[in-house]
């Protein structure tokens, strides 16, 4: 089934998860690998130019990657010495092979990533660090701007992430690790241009509530908000007032934990978003049509009929009625006021419904 | 520190993860492989927890060292894979 690809900018997506045939046109991949809790993020340029940001907790990534037909990588990058990012990373280069490898030079560290930073030593990798100023990375047409590094912060890692933009013509990814308020505000008064109007963005620090604030999405204006973040996690990610923020925002969500491997592709003026849930993967490639479309279609509470409404779960004739009766609605949570409908039932059907 | 943990219990596929409880009930997941050869639920473990300011430094020095060696690969400049 072929749908029509998103518009860059700035066009509202008008379905959120399409399943598509392969493009026959020559697209960027970039995939949000299920790894747990943890990021790994998979980009494949058109030119066949691949780069790994982050590895996730486990050499588990490799059995992903090589699912995916990636035979050899140019680049890898550790956002941050933290081991929810790097695990894997030794168990990649040493099957994969990379030719660069991108790190800052923050001190934190432990035997573990002690031990990771010999074996790019040892096996002959270039290794690149940013600087003050930001710096490009060319994978054929796919340019990763490197963000100019803030000075170290000692308190807090996260706050040492590295910051990358993805751009493919007019199609932008914003990736920045685990990165909190202060690396946030350092990079909003030096590169603001770097961060401005992104298609996709990925929530820092797995969608905890240190990761994102409104001036951050406001700035970044993304058409689509992804989470990186294991299933049942004892950290509480994502925060709830997170997923309520972005929810205000009109921003649809994606969430590994929920969708599985997400995957995104552009050609450079257009993008789809691809997931394959994790109660529905099969192989590599393979989407189940029917279930993602009957799961994705949003429901608008200000338009949708009754019969629409009772498709939501825990939502029946009565409850229709009296959610067609509390028109018009301002945001999702503004269900709220509807009898019958508190937190529970919201959180619920929340990731179902929009409010046009 | 010395820490009084007992294992309550063996989970996971392979029961590999044991379950420590310290006295006042919190439960900590730990791996079975790191526990002393012949562990058995019930038994009452021993942990020392201390601070190792030494190791602590030759990691960070060592780490530094190495990063310091990374550095001079670094072309500089914009890079085209």
């Amino acid at each position: 089934m072929s749908l029509p690809w998103h518009f860059a900018s700035p066009l509202h997506p008008q379905q959120l998860k399409t399943v598509l045939k392969p493009p026959t046109i020559k697209t960027a991949t970039i995939d949000f690998l299920d790894v747990g809790q943890g990021d790994a993020i998979l980009i494949r340029s058109p030119d066949g130019k691949t780069a790994l940001i982050d590895a996730g907790p486990s050499k588990e990534i490799v059995r992903l990657i090589r699912e995916r037909g990636v035979k050899s990588i140019d680049l890898v990058v550790v956002s941050h010495h933290h081991a929810d990012h790097y695990g894997g990373m030794d168990a990649v280069i040493k099957t994969f092979r990379p030719r660069f490898f991108l790190a800052t030079d923050s001190s934190h560290t432990t035997p573990h990533y002690l031990k990771l930073l010999r074996l790019v030593r040892d096996s002959g990798i270039t290794a690149i660090f940013p600087t003050t100023s930001p710096r490009k990375i060319e994978l054929g047409s796919v340019v990763l701007t490197v963000m100019p590094q803030p000075p170290e912060n000692h308190e807090d890692e996260n706050d040492n992430s590295i910051g990358i933009r993805v751009q493919h013509g007019s199609f932008s990814t914003l990736l920045t690790g685990d990165s909190q308020a202060e690396e946030r505000a350092f990079w909003e008064r030096h590169v603001p241009e770097l961060i401005q109007n992104c298609t996709v963005l990925k929530l820092a620090h797995h969608g905890s509530k240190n990761g994102t604030d409104a001036r951050w999405l406001s700035l970044v204006n993304p058409r689509l908000a992804l989470i990186s973040v294991g299933e049942g996690n004892e950290y509480g990610h994502p925060s709830p007032q997170t997923l309520a923020l972005v929810s205000r925002m009109r921003i649809p969500i994606l969430r590994t934990d929920q969708d599985g491997t997400i995957t995104i592709r552009s050609d450079g003026k257009h993008w789809e978003s691809v997931v394959s849930s994790r109660s529905a993967r099969g192989p590599p490639g393979e989407v189940h049509e029917n279930q993602a479309r009957q799961k994705d279609r949003l429901v608008d509470v200000n338009t949708a009929s009754s019969a629409e409404l009772e498709s939501l779960p825990g939502i029946g004739p009565a409850l229709a009625r009296r959610i067609i009766e509390g028109r018009p609605y301002r945001t999702v949570d503004d269900l709220l006021r509807i009898k019958g409908i508190g937190e529970g039932r919201l959180a619920e059907i929340r990731r179902r419904v929009i409010v046009r | 520190m010395n820490l009084r943990l007992s294992i309550d219990r063996f989970e996971g596929r392979k029961k590999e993860i044991a379950v420590l409880l310290t006295d006042d009930g919190t439960q900590i997941n730990f791996p079975k492989r790191l526990l002393p050869k012949g562990s058995r639920a019930g038994d009452i473990l021993s942990f020392v927890i201390e601070r190792d300011l030494e190791a602590t430094r030759q990691v960070a020095e060592q780490t530094r060292a190495v990063q310091d060696q990374l550095k001079k690969t670094d072309p500089g400049g914009d890079i085209r894979l």
